[in-house]
């Protein structure tokens, strides 16, 4: 399920797009809401994207990624006000930290499937959650953490304007979508595919699916901790129950790809430009009339496409193609 | 060190195996020489299948031994025993639907080779099986003859010292069980040595050189086709009047 | 004496937990499906024996077969409209739909009801009985009473109605129960009905000691999960035990760690389960 290649027209288009990517925020206020948009739509398609490695290539739906993200976020901002690390050093650490607490998480829910495993993350995404709530003295609790105000420049990955953020979080985008590519077009990645048609199957035939789930899940868990140290300096604060939030980080990636179709490049991209500017629209016009509407509107549309469509709105795009 | 390879590929001694009230396996013992091709028969529930996932590492047996090319291969993982060299097919059809044939193929020839030259041993595979010419399909699509092939397909791409068909027969028309038969021959001849389970007599007996008959999970009979079609044993607690007479036009 | 204190005070609550649960395991023994919005039915019983103490000033645990009643109808509904499309649609199809479920029930709350927190009062609510040297809050006795008819109603409709031998048959097999003549559709929308049902029925008994709030169920989802793989996912009395031995750690576990690290001790212990014994301590395998 690879994007077409060679086809010229889509090779055109997908030029167009590129450029347009890459021009937008000299369109766009240096400083605007719309552009500050964008910059989450990047930042949370990677996110998905991180995720799409682990669960769209094995079948492992975890809902347990904001664990990762959010030990990436605190790692890299403790780094920095304790030490006064740079956070480019701390994305370093944070995805150290983010792929050993992927493969510790890894060995005991080995076994487990389908929604077993979903349950295990789960649990262990809200286990961080109350972990940073309750170790004040290394979190600061659940009045959370800021990023210290400093020059804004390059090194300290700190800047007034919103452009230079964007572009980070487009190369992060651009590298998490050719970390998948290359993974799924790998050994392992057929390998990771085997397992998910037939895990039995794939055991008969020599694959290690205990190594090969560990490596993916390993993989993705430190690309979304080093997602998390983005988000830290983009947002320059946050508390365990953003950071570690369960519907606000793990479900939403989650959903993201499961919208745009799990398991290819394109979904996440598609999800994520699809789920987050609709997300802000609705808000804008529904949280004035009461909160939680827009959420709700939200969980009405996963239903609905899970309802129509399982395989993603890039499948059902694909029928229509037909 | 590994002992010198002794003329059994595969040697099996009392293996045994219980689930709850059941015994599954009853102190079976057999050898497999190089190169030949042993069928494997029985009423169904005689634990056939389950002495296959015994070979292949799927189930722990109880008690015994299993000796894959004078290594013991008792308690090591499905994977690392189809790096020994022992691979199976599934009854059920489990194709890799989401993959392409050549994908699925793939993957087995993974057991041995980096990925470059795993597709190509894999696309030789699928020409000995007469797959290659749909070798971009998603295997989803194919017909439950051609899945059974591919089963054949991948399996052959790990390299197997030692194969274990399961039915494979059942789906084929006669003239795909010709083929399959006529390159079952082909592997025997060339080195690989096949144990197969089937239930279609005809095919059987004039595949194997030898049969093993299973009854209750205990071996009840082993010999040469003629020799286990008139052993009174075999006959009266597996071959019918039906079946017999099949037999008689072999 | 304190550590018996403990114990009782856990069992108490753990037979509460136990009905809650209880739908969770029914559910997925049925169907095969984790519904990840189970806890929200909690919520919802709590709403329901809110509204009732304060509008016609209905004690709670009288609410509660009100709040069983309106959830089992929504069970029913969501059942059939919903959950049986995906019956054999791929995993993350079924996980997502009961997560989209989570969202739009937690949210449709906050958006009817509000975030503020609301708690009700009752005669009984600080009193407690003396009884050999243990303190025993009279609401916790109460909430063990009704869960204790409520479990031995539960018992005999599975044993002796003739939809409560269904379910267990199609919990077994479903295929020898299709060909049985069940109706399997029908069982699923009952035992999704009941399941849900029970959730909101306990959630309407442990309003007098406990807050509603939009957010109340997701207080309970890991614990409820931990309860139903402690006994066993889909064993009805697996989930007894589970909600028994979940409600004793829970009480235990203050005696040694703080408040806060209370739910940490369960999510250890969910995901030690899940390593080491998914079936359950019950299971005999």
């Amino acid at each position: 399920m690879s994007p077409p290649h060679g086809h010229p027209i889509s090779r055109v288009v997908l030029a167009i797009l590129a450029l347009a990517l890459v021009v937008l925020p000299w369109l766009l206020p240096a400083q605007g809401y719309v552009l500050r948009v964008a910059c989450l739509v990047l930042l949370f398609a990677a996110m998905s994207q991180a995720w799409n490695i682990a669960a769209g290539l094995s079948g492992q739906i975890s809902l347990g990624h904001a664990g990762f993200f959010g030990a990436g976020a605190y790692t890299s901002t403790l780094l920095l006000i304790h030490f006064n690390l740079s956070p480019w050093l701390g994305l370093v650490f944070a995805g150290f930290v983010g792929a050993a607490l992927a493969a510790l998480i890894s060995l005991p829910t080995m076994k487990l499937k389908g929604h077993y495993f979903a349950l295990a993350t789960l649990a262990f995404g809200e286990a961080m959650r109350v972990i940073a709530n309750s170790w004040g003295s290394l979190t600061g609790g659940p009045v959370g953490i800021s990023v210290p105000f400093a020059e804004p420049g390059f090194v300290l990955m700190q800047f007034q304007s919103l452009r230079p953020y964007y572009y980070i979080m487009l190369v992060a985008l651009a590298v998490t979508c050719i970390t998948f590519h290359r993974i799924r077009t790998s050994a392992l990645g057929l390998r990771l595919r085997a397992l998910k048609n037939h895990a039995d199957a794939a055991a008969s035939l020599g694959v290690d699916t205990a190594v090969a789930k560990l490596l993916a899940s390993t993989a993705s868990g430190a690309l979304i901790a080093m997602l998390g140290v983005l988000y830290a300096q983009f947002q320059f604060f946050f508390d365990p129950d953003t950071a570690f939030s369960l519907a606000g980080v793990s479900i939403r990636v989650a959903l993201i790809a499961i919208i745009g179709g799990v398991g290819t490049v394109a979904g996440p991209l598609v999800g994520a430009l699809l789920i987050l500017p609709i997300e802000e629209a609705t808000n804008a016009y529904l949280s004035s009339h009461a909160a939680g509407l827009s959420q709700m509107v939200f969980g009405a549309i996963l239903i609905a496409v899970v309802v129509l469509q399982p395989r993603g709105l890039l499948h059902l795009w694909k029928t229509v193609r037909r | 060190m590994s002992p010198p390879p002794g003329p059994s590929i595969l040697s099996v001694s009392r293996l045994s195996r219980r689930f709850g009230g059941l015994q599954a396996t009853d102190d079976v013992s057999f050898e497999l020489a190089r190169g030949s091709i042993v069928g494997v028969i029985g009423p169904n529930g005689a634990g056939k299948t389950t002495l296959f996932n015994q070979l292949t590492g799927f189930i722990r047996p109880d008690a015994g031994s299993i000796l894959l090319d004078g290594r013991s291969v008792v308690g090591l993982a499905p994977h690392v025993i189809c790096r020994r060299g022992l691979v199976k097919t599934f009854q059920n059809v489990a194709t890799f639907g989401d993959m392409t044939v050549l994908e699925n193929a793939t993957v087995g020839a993974l057991a041995h080779h980096p990925i470059g030259v795993a597709r190509e041993r894999a696309a030789m595979a699928l020409r000995r099986v007469g797959l290659h010419p749909r070798m971009d399909s998603p295997a989803g699509e194919l017909s439950l003859p051609e899945k059974a092939r591919l089963e054949l397909a991948r399996a052959l791409a790990t390299e197997p010292k030692v194969m274990l068909l399961d039915e494979v027969m059942a789906t084929l028309t006669p003239g795909e069980q010709r083929e399959i038969v006529a390159m079952v021959k082909e592997l025997a001849a060339a080195g690989t040595t096949l144990l197969v389970i089937e239930h279609h007599m005809k095919t059987v007996m004039t595949l194997c050189e030898r049969i093993l008959v299973l009854n209750f999970g205990r071996l009840i009979a082993s010999g040469t086709p003629s020799q286990v079609s008139s052993d009174p044993a075999v006959v009266a607690a597996y071959l019918g009047t039906r079946a017999a007479a099949e037999l008689a036009d072999a | 004496m304190e550590f018996l204190q403990a114990v009782i005070n856990g069992l108490l609550i753990g037979g509460v937990y136990a009905v809650i649960s209880i739908g969770l395991t029914l559910v997925f023994g049925v169907m095969s499906i984790v519904n990840f919005a189970q806890a929200e039915f909690l919520m919802i019983g709590m709403y329901v024996g809110y509204y009732g103490w304060q509008t016609f000033g209905l004690d709670p645990v009288l609410a509660a077969p009100i709040a069983f009643a309106i959830a089992f109808v929504m069970g029913l509904l969501i059942q059939r409209f919903l959950i049986e499309r995906v019956i054999n649609a791929p995993d993350v199809a079924q996980i997502f739909l009961t997560v989209g479920l989570l969202i739009v029930l937690e949210n449709l709350a906050l958006a009817l009801f509000g975030s503020e927190f609301r708690s009700v009062r009752t005669g009984y609510q600080t009193s407690a009985l003396s009884i050999a040297g243990l303190i025993i809050g009279v609401p916790y006795l109460i909430a063990f009473a009704v869960s204790g008819v409520v479990g031995i109603l539960l018992w005999a409709f599975l044993r002796f109605t003739w939809i409560g031998q269904a379910m267990r048959a199609t919990a077994q097999n479903s295929v020898a129960a299709l060909s049985l003549g069940i109706n399997i559709r029908r069982v699923r929308q009952v035992a999704f009905g009941l399941g849900v049902g029970l959730t909101a029925l306990g959630g309407s008994v442990i309003l007098p000691y406990y807050t509603a709030s939009p957010t109340a169920g997701a207080q309970f989802v890991v614990l409820m999960f931990t309860v139903v793989v402690l006994g066993g996912l889909g064993s009805v009395l697996g989930a007894v035990f589970g909600g028994l031995v979940v409600g004793v750690i829970q009480s235990v576990s203050t005696l040694v760690m703080p408040i806060q690290l209370q739910n940490l001790a369960l999510f250890v212990v969910f995901i030690a389960m899940l390593a080491m014994r998914p079936q359950g301590l019950l299971a005999t395998r």
